[in-house]
């Protein structure tokens, strides 16, 4: 699953393969979590954020190929936005028609709640989707670095611990947790922005 | 600027280019250089990338409840795989059907919801999973059995409407069920009322019978498998004989078992061939569940669950739930018999049972209870009323036909005549006066003891009663009967004496019968087995069949004498002809020895008959060969331990006479058993033929990646297996004719730990997919363990394997070391080698004069491990000149005996050798 810069096209054309089922899961696994904590975020429980994601996914798989990366202005990210959109829209109304007996007094706070078409929330988007990417490059880099450099970065870059107390505890030179942290933070810059590249 | 600062080493620094020693001085530089620390951050991303990598890496309460990827796998493959559909609210089309929604998530695959357009209803639609689908067995046998579950029409069988096995998704149509499943219910309410427990188990038992009579056997019944249609209340069974499907890709070659642990049946968690019978142990399950709210065998693990329904009785309904029946609660007993003979006959038989008591239980005055649960005799079990098969089906087993057969009748006394030997009672010796009479008497010489006895035997009790009399003021009551080779009963001493007898007002009683006969001398196990495994070779006829010391003959009647009815035993298969009558029946056996006692099981396999339902049957025997007597006792799955010898009561023993000895060697059982041989390879070539264009097949689909590789390496694996299956057999076929010998022998057994090894490395590799499967959630846990599980048996058999070869091989070093031949005047002496193998070096050349012990020749011999590869070595026997050498590196050598060719030819020196 490790990307290789160089010979990959676009995921997103990939996509519209259907051949290509390895484009798929990728796609799905890196926008999953996305979807998901998106839909949570506004207001969804785990069970129906999981059937909205469900049918977030089919829709997408069904209308892939009609998305023409030359007609549409904007973005995949644009599009897939406005598909998950109308996609939550539909979903909330047909739940309040089958809740009709039970009140189902809070859906217009859901309806208004969602996302237009730009705004702060086209913000929310992309930072889950940067969330998400981080993530993937992480594991990949995690991979490529020896285990020590590897957790240097994590306590001093993410844990917090200052140098000195990372080369005490880890036992190494100050000067070497400098570079082995270093080390890592370019190689994440240089995956995250590949990966931004081809999604 | 500091020369020490470089841009470009602390670039390749972050590369990590730099060599380990530039590196080092460059940690030392950095501890004090604050410009190049700085320099190399920035290089990095700076601190805002720092801090943003740190905030988004750091893992949130949301970040827990991300749903795993798996279950997109198969959801995402299906719906890919739809034709597309412009209708909104539609997924996509499938075989005509438009599908609107994804109802459920199954083992076997995905349910969706469908519309048929032209009927206007709505349908279910099952679809084959992907990492099935991609297999054409799967989809061979995914048709199939569907094919014969649709010909299943019954109001209680979920009918099939549509089966298309063909194309990318295999799919099943079938009715869309308004209601819920039992499980369902179940989890709902606990448990239910016996009404609803009687009227949901009568319609699925019929449902059952609808299916069997087509030759289907469910194999897994249980409450997620029984549906609940709302309105009606009628219970349909469904997902038929899809278990199989699923089964035969990935798990039956090497038996591993399917279904859900809970409601298995023992001969299914074994691994067995099954019947009808299965199903009922399953449905006996669904009645307890039903009646109590508890699965009778549930516990944490699959194994122990396993382990549990072979071996252990559920706990007792009645602790569960006061109210049910007693008769219930035998129904759901008979039920879950571990031994499937026990178990009713038949799903139709259950049916109209249950039915007969939801009547009752409708109407209790007015209508009685069936009839054969209307109490019977005795401990508190309800004994039903139904005959009891008993030697009928033993003999059934072996394919003894019914017709013409003479059976005994019970209730005649047994023979006790003879010397018996028990605690108190000392030496006993019975006669018999007149038929059922016997007086006999006793001698305890420890205790100066002596008396007389008298018996009789009561037809009604079914045993000897009668008295004992030491001397005029001890005297006392007797009753006993016999088991076996045992006397067992109970003896009174009077109480109406004035003195003191010092024996007990009541105990037991135990006798054994003595016999002049020696303690045979413990075998080795490998002796023990090559012997018996021999000496049941051959051809017996059954001369009578021994219950409770009574003795009947038996034979097929083709005229109006009895025929004795023949055996022929060739070491794995077996063969029973009936004289006069052209039907014969065949298997296959094994014979195992157990380690307590002196005593063999023999396991017997029926060949498949072609039917669906009865797909051959193993059974087990006791047996215990002596001299040209053999006797064989019937056991099976509802002995709780292996019975120790062939005592039991409930036993019919089978006594054969070996056919004239000197008859072995001549025409008739010496061509049946070669027949047998032949049919054995012939049989080993068909399976090799097949294994050999299931491989051409998956190669070509491999190559077009169709199927993935591991499947691949597994239809190879098959195909060695399948190969040395065919070796094994030219030699078994070549080592009859030739009178047996051990170098065929050895070659054998290497066969057998090469077979061992090919079906290690294939469990090996499945079970590494099944992990990676579960991985990926394509798989559930339950495959991880069937394939742990196989892999762990294929390791035993193949340290198992090693072992038989590596002692056999040691058995042959008490020949003699190099098997020394003296040949003539001249003291020459043939060297042989101990292993067969490889000539590896050779370490002397003709003319050489050698010391005694001096290594000569070194062999290779693959199969054998690191201890055994020093036998592998040829040493000179004494001082010596070597004269002729046949050892030439490279070349192959049999071990000592039958064609093997001396390695080395030594004279020796003059003189004895010195002594050390």
């Amino acid at each position: 699953m490790t990307p290789n810069p160089s010979t990959r096209a676009s995921l997103l054309l990939r996509l519209r393969d259907p051949q290509d089922h390895e484009a798929w899961l990728e796609f799905v696994s890196l926008y999953e979590p996305v979807a998901y904590r998106l839909l949570r975020r506004h207001g969804l429980q785990d069970a129906d954020a999981r059937e909205v994601m469900q049918e977030l996914f089919m829709a997408v798989s069904r209308s892939i190929d009609r998305w023409d990366p030359a007609k549409e202005r904007g973005s995949f990210r644009g599009w897939l936005r406005r598909v998950a959109r109308n996609l939550v829209i539909n979903w909330l109304k047909q739940r309040e028609r089958r809740a009709m007996a039970l009140g189902g007094s809070d859906l217009q706070a859901m309806l208004d709640m969602l996302p237009a078409d730009a705004g702060p929330e086209t913000a929310e988007f992309e930072q889950e989707l940067r969330r998400a990417l981080f993530q993937r490059a992480a594991d990949q880099v995690r991979g490529e670095v020896q285990p020590a450099t590897w957790q240097v970065f994590w306590e001093t870059a993410v844990v917090g611990i200052s140098p000195l107390d990372a080369a005490k505890k880890l036992g190494m030179s100050v000067g070497a947790i400098r570079v082995a942290k270093c080390r890592v933070l370019a190689r994440l810059q240089a995956a995250v922005n590949e990966m931004e590249k081809i999604t | 600027m500091n020369p020490q600062c470089s841009i470009a080493r602390l670039e390749c620094a972050l590369a990590g280019s730099l060599p380990a020693d530039d590196e080092a001085a460059l940690h030392r530089h950095l501890e004090a250089c604050e410009e190049c620390s700085a320099a190399l951050e920035r290089m990095a991303g700076g601190p805002a990338w720092c801090q943003e990598a740190a905030a988004l890496l750091t893992e949130d309460e949301l970040d827990a409840a991300v749903p795993t990827r798996g279950e997109w796998s198969e959801i995402d493959f299906t719906v890919e795989h739809l034709e597309p559909s412009d209708e909104p609210n539609v997924l996509g089309r499938l075989g005509g059907y438009d599908v609107l929604e994804i109802i459920g998530h199954g083992g076997m695959g995905v349910v969706l919801k469908g519309f048929d357009r032209e009927l206007k209803r709505c349908v279910a639609i099952k679809v084959l999973a992907p990492h099935l689908a991609s297999s054409s067995l799967a989809k061979k046998r995914f048709a199939r059995e569907a094919q014969a579950a649709a010909a299943v029409v019954h109001p209680h069988v979920l009918a099939i409407h549509q089966v298309q096995p063909n194309g990318r998704l295999p799919f099943l149509v079938m009715p869309l069920v308004c209601g819920e499943s039992l499980a369902e219910r179940l989890t709902a309410q606990g448990s239910l009322e016996l009404k609803e427990t009687l009227r949901i188990g009568m319609q699925a038992a019929a449902g059952l019978a609808a299916a069997h009579e087509q030759g289907l056997v469910h194999r897994d019944i249980k409450p997620a498998n029984i549906l609940l249609e709302k309105g009606v209340e009628r219970a349909v069974l469904t997902d038929f004989g899809l278990a199989r499907a699923a089964d035969d890709v990935t798990l039956t070659r090497w038996g591993i078992v399917a279904g859900t642990p809970q409601y298995m049946s023992p001969e299914q968690a074994r691994g067995e061939p099954l019947d009808g019978r299965s199903d009922l142990f399953s449905l006996g399950c669904v009645l307890y569940e039903m009646a109590t709210g508890a699965s009778p065998f549930r516990t944490d693990s699959m194994m122990a669950t396993m382990r549990r329904l072979v071996d252990d009785s559920p706990q007792a309904m009645g602790s569960l739930n006061p109210e049910l029946p007693p008769w219930f609660i035998g129904i759901v007993d008979r039920l879950l018999e571990k031994d499937p003979s026990r178990r009713f006959g038949s799903a139709k038989e259950v049916s109209e049972l249950l039915e007969g008591c939801l009547a009752h239980v409708q109407q209790p005055a007015a209508v009685p209870l069936p009839v054969s649960l209307v109490p019977h005799v005795t401990y508190g079990r309800w004994i039903f009323n139904s005959h009891r098969k008993g030697v009928i089906a033993m003999l059934g087993v072996l394919g003894i036909s019914l017709l013409g057969m003479v059976l005994w009748q019970a209730s005649e006394a047994p023979d006790i005549a003879g010397k018996w030997a028990g605690e108190v009672w000392g030496a006993v010796v019975l006669e018999a006066k007149e038929p059922g009479q016997y007086e006999g008497s006793y001698k305890d010489t420890d205790h100066s003891k002596s008396g007389t006895v008298h018996l009789k035997w009561s037809r009604v009790e079914r045993r000897f009663n009668g008295t004992w009399a030491e001397s005029d003021d001890r005297n006392g009551k007797i009753s006993l009967r016999l088991v076996g080779d045992e006397i067992r009963g109970a003896w009174t001493t009077d109480k109406n004496l004035k003195t003191e007898t010092g024996t007990p007002e009541l105990a037991d009683l135990l006798w054994k019968r003595t016999s002049d006969k020696q303690e045979r001398p413990a075998l080795s196990k490998i002796d023990a087995d090559k012997a018996n495994a021999e000496t049941l070779t051959g051809s017996w006829t059954l001369a009578f069949v021994e219950k409770n010391g009574k003795k009947t003959h038996v034979g097929s009647t083709g005229t109006s004498t009895l025929n004795p009815i023949t055996f022929a035993f060739d070491g794995a298969k077996f063969l029973i002809t009936y004289p006069g009558q052209s039907e014969e029946v065949s298997g296959t056996y094994t014979l195992v020895v157990h380690h307590k006692s002196a005593d063999l099981d023999l396991v017997v396999s029926r060949d498949t008959t072609g039917s669906q339902v009865g797909e051959g049957r193993t059974d087990k025997y006791l047996c215990q060969i002596e001299g040209d007597t053999l006797k064989l006792a019937s056991y099976g799955l509802g002995y709780p331990d292996r019975p120790k010898s062939f005592q039991d009561e409930h036993m019919s023993i089978m006594w054969m006479q070996r056919l004239n000895p000197n008859d072995r060697k001549k025409g008739g059982a010496k061509e049946a058993e070669k027949r047998l041989l032949q049919i054995d390879l012939e049989e080993a070539k068909a399976k090799l033929a097949v294994a050999e264009s299931r491989f051409e097949r998956i190669s070509k689909l491999n190559a077009a990646r169709a199927v993935e590789d591991a499947l691949l390496v597994k239809a190879k694996a098959q195909l060695d297996v399948a190969n040395v299956q065919v070796e094994r057999q030219k030699l078994r076929l070549e080592a009859f004719q030739q009178g047996g010998d051990t170098g065929l022998r050895e070659r054998l057994l290497n066969l057998d730990v090469r077979e061992a090894a090919l079906k290690f490395t294939a469990a090996e590799s499945e079970y590494g997919r099944m992990k990676r499967l579960r991985d990926v959630n394509a798989v559930s846990e339950e495959f991880v363990d069937n394939a742990k599980l196989t892999f762990d048996l294929a390791k035993t058999d193949l340290e198992r394997a090693n072992a038989n070869l590596k002692s056999f091989i040691l058995s042959m070093q008490r020949v003699s070391p190099n098997d020394v031949t003296k040949d003539g005047a001249t003291e020459q002496a043939k060297l042989f080698a101990k292993v067969s193998g490889l000539v590896q070096k050779v370490h002397v050349d003709i003319g050489d004069h050698v010391k005694k012990g001096q290594l000569l020749a070194e062999l290779f011999a693959p199969e054998l491990d690191a201890e055994m590869q020093q036998h592998a070595k040829v040493y000179a026997p004494f001082d010596c000149i070597v004269v002729k050498r046949n050892a030439v590196k490279g070349m192959f050598v049999n071990a000592a005996g039958g064609n093997a060719e001396p390695l080395f030819v030594v004279v020796r020196l003059g003189g004895e050798p010195k002594k050390e």
